[in-house]
């Protein structure tokens, strides 16, 4: 190994895990460059065709390809979509031969994002430089998700807490917060039907007689029942049709994907809801008038706010929020099916 | 040596005449007649306009020789009536083909009805009327529910998810004021079952308006067949109506459940020390009244097309479509 300049090449698939790599580029070869003390040129490459490759041993071969040409040291394949080999969820694979590796993003989102892919490259080119024998931390740390398949190769382990862990990871690569940006108008709508509940002295009661225990409760409630709604009402739910177990298997990822994405987006939808309700209440309705309309002492707690703006939003959820039905139903299946799905309907027609 | 049997249906029939496997007949006319018979499907639309069922009967025909059939036994999902009378089918001696008329079966185990007619168009010891006609009083009543059956009005609920979630959404809003509550608890029964009809009655009135699900007079269809037609619509929606009207009562029940705290609700109609499952149950069925009333009045199912595909008429249209289209592909070849 010499001192010299390495080019590190990135390959991703076209979708959202291009931001986080894109915007990432320089961090990336800092980190590189500081570990490795030589300068490292960090390329990235947007590539749609490899999306198609169903089979792993042709994925290499491209890679190499892509490698070849353009002149790369160390190749790394970096996707938001789930490789499978036959029955198996690969989440990452490195030939050191080839010093080519692929990681599949899902299996290992975590918060500080871009730190976490930086390792995972620098702990990749120090096991293709080196020739120790050692595993790569990283990958140690998953072993409670993922197993060993053959040498260099790690797949999701078939376990109830592997499937969560990936489909969590989808979920939030799924940007749920894009979900919520395309339900502006249904908040405007929540919003604007519980303001005028808002206004009169029924919902004050309520709010006044339910406990807190009570309001988280329909706030679950709202919650679960607005994403159940909105999987039911558009269809989403992806259903048997294949008796196969590997189908199954992915079916099962796929719908707790687009429920999570969902789930998440929806808590994220009631927050805002509640916020917005918390400074109507506030600014609308005058403190002495309201304590006295209820017949409440003047020293009351002024958690009541909170507690009608609670009730509101989850009021406003279930009859603003399911009754608009979300008339955006294209631009949410777009979103939701950004990966997921479209990848699954065209392998399953294939097979 | 076998029989061969082709059985000819409509296309939206085919899909129900699988569930009635061919084995299962094979085995049926085996152990009742002791005949080998082989059972072959075709779809064919030409069988589903029946107001030129001189044209159906050629087109038979001349599949039975393209497909060397011995029998053809055909099913029509459309009404046939003749002076008055409903007809349950017509056989064609010459060629042993009949056209069993479905709707002229009922509601009521058309399956085993079908069986029995197969079974008697392959018995040749039978004696087989040209024209069968239903008893008189009886069969209309058969014809009636018998369209409405071939309808599956429960199969188009899915159709009407936005209605009830808008019914859902209204209803749960409504019983979180007062004024409801009380108006719930004044109402007797009979004004209860008087609010619910008219609001059911509301909503099938608003859907065959918002859909132009009724049959005018045309040039079309006549006017023996538009009448029923027309009857078999209304009750087909208002079955559905009906079926929409159960489910959103479902759903508010958890959503009243969840918002209406029986103390307080006892505090405000000043109903204490009364019953209170009778007062909720109350509630739930005003506010379903007033939900599809007040909310689901005014909005359309998802899928237009399908609740078009519950009038005779639109599938009737439809078929001649096809029929069209098949013969100008006929012509370009």
């Amino acid at each position: 190994m010499t001192n010299s300049e390495k080019n590190v090449g990135i390959v991703i698939t076209p979708n959202f895990s291009d931001r986080y790599i894109f915007k990432n580029k320089d961090y990336f070869r800092k980190t590189l460059e500081k570990h490795f003390k030589k300068s490292m040129n960090v390329k990235i490459k947007i590539n749609q065709s490899l999306k198609e490759c169903s089979r792993i041993d042709e994925l290499f071969q491209e890679l190499k390809e892509i490698k070849e040409s353009n002149n790369w040291d160390y190749t790394f394949f970096i996707t938001d979509l789930l490789i499978r080999d036959e029955e198996e969820i690969v989440t990452i694979e490195y030939r050191k031969k080839e010093n080519i590796a692929l990681i599949s993003l899902p299996m290992f989102i975590k918060l500080n994002f871009k730190n976490e892919i930086a390792e995972f490259i620098k702990q990749i080119i120090h096991y293709f430089e080196n020739d120790s024998k050692d595993s790569i931390e990283k990958i140690n740390e998953m072993s409670k998700y993922i197993k060993k398949d053959r040498e260099d190769r790690f797949l999701l382990k078939a376990n109830f807490p592997s499937h969560i862990k990936l489909a969590f990871g989808m979920a939030i690569l799924n940007h749920p917060l894009a979900v919520l940006g395309s339900l502006a108008g249904i908040i405007a709508i929540a919003f604007s039907t519980g303001s005028f509940g808002l206004v009169f002295s029924t919902m004050w009661n309520l709010a006044l007689n339910f406990s807190p225990t009570r309001l988280s409760f329909t706030s679950i409630i709202a919650v679960i029942g607005l994403t159940i709604w909105i999987i039911i009402l558009h269809n989403l739910w992806e259903p048997k049709r294949d008796k196969k177990k590997d189908k199954h298997r992915l079916r099962l990822i796929y719908n707790s994907v687009t429920a999570l994405t969902l789930f998440i987006a929806m808590t994220i939808f009631y927050l805002v809801l509640f916020s917005l309700f918390f400074i109507a209440t506030i600014s609308l309705l005058p403190k002495d008038f309201l304590f006295d309309q209820l017949d409440l002492p003047a020293n009351h707690s002024r958690f009541l706010y909170v507690k009608i703006a609670w009730f509101a939003a989850s009021i406003s959820t279930f009859a603003g929020a399911i009754g608009a039905g979300f008339e955006s139903h294209k631009e949410l299946k777009k979103i939701l099916f950004q990966y997921p799905y479209k990848e699954g309907s065209k392998k399953s027609t294939k097979g | 040596m076998t029989t061969k049997v082709g059985i000819v249906t409509p296309p939206d029939l085919s899909d129900r005449l699988k569930k009635h496997n061919k084995e299962s007949l094979e085995k049926y006319i085996k152990n009742k007649l002791g005949k080998d018979i082989e059972v072959h499907l075709k779809i064919d639309p030409i069988i589903g306009s029946s107001e030129d069922l001189k044209r159906a009967f050629d087109v038979l025909v001349s599949i039975k020789e393209k497909e060397s059939w011995d029998y053809v036994f055909s099913l029509s999902d459309l009404p046939q009536i003749e002076n008055g009378r409903s007809i349950i089918y017509e056989y064609l001696n010459k060629h042993n083909i009949m056209l069993l008329f479905l709707p002229s079966l009922g509601a009521i185990n058309i399956r085993k009805k079908i069986r029995h007619y197969l079974y008697t168009l392959l018995d040749d010891e039978q004696d087989k009327e040209k024209i069968l006609y239903a008893k008189s009083k009886l069969g209309y009543i058969d014809l009636l529910f018998g369209m409405v059956m071939q309808n599956a009005p429960w199969k188009g609920l899915t159709n009407f998810k936005t209605i009830i979630s808008v019914a859902f959404a209204t209803g749960t809003y409504i019983s979180i004021f007062s004024m409801p509550w009380e108006l719930s608890v004044v109402y007797n029964p009979w004004r209860l079952i008087l609010f619910m009809g008219l609001s059911i009655l509301g909503m099938v009135t608003w859907l065959i308006y918002a859909h132009k699900l009724w049959e005018k007079k045309s040039l079309y269809t006549e006017n023996k067949y538009r009448k029923i037609y027309n009857f078999t619509t209304i009750s087909t929606v208002a079955i559905l109506t009906l079926l929409t009207y159960v489910v959103v009562a479902i759903l508010l029940i958890i959503s009243i459940l969840l918002f209406v705290p029986l103390s307080l609700f006892d505090v405000m109609t000043s109903e204490e020390n009364s019953n209170n499952i009778i007062n909720y149950a109350n509630l739930i069925w005003f506010t379903t009244s007033l939900a599809l009333l007040a909310g689901a009045l005014g909005s359309t199912v998802q899928d237009e097309k399908r609740i078009k595909f519950i009038t005779y008429s639109y599938r009737q249209q439809y078929r001649y479509r096809m029929i069209k289209e098949n013969e100008e592909e006929k012509d370009d070849k």
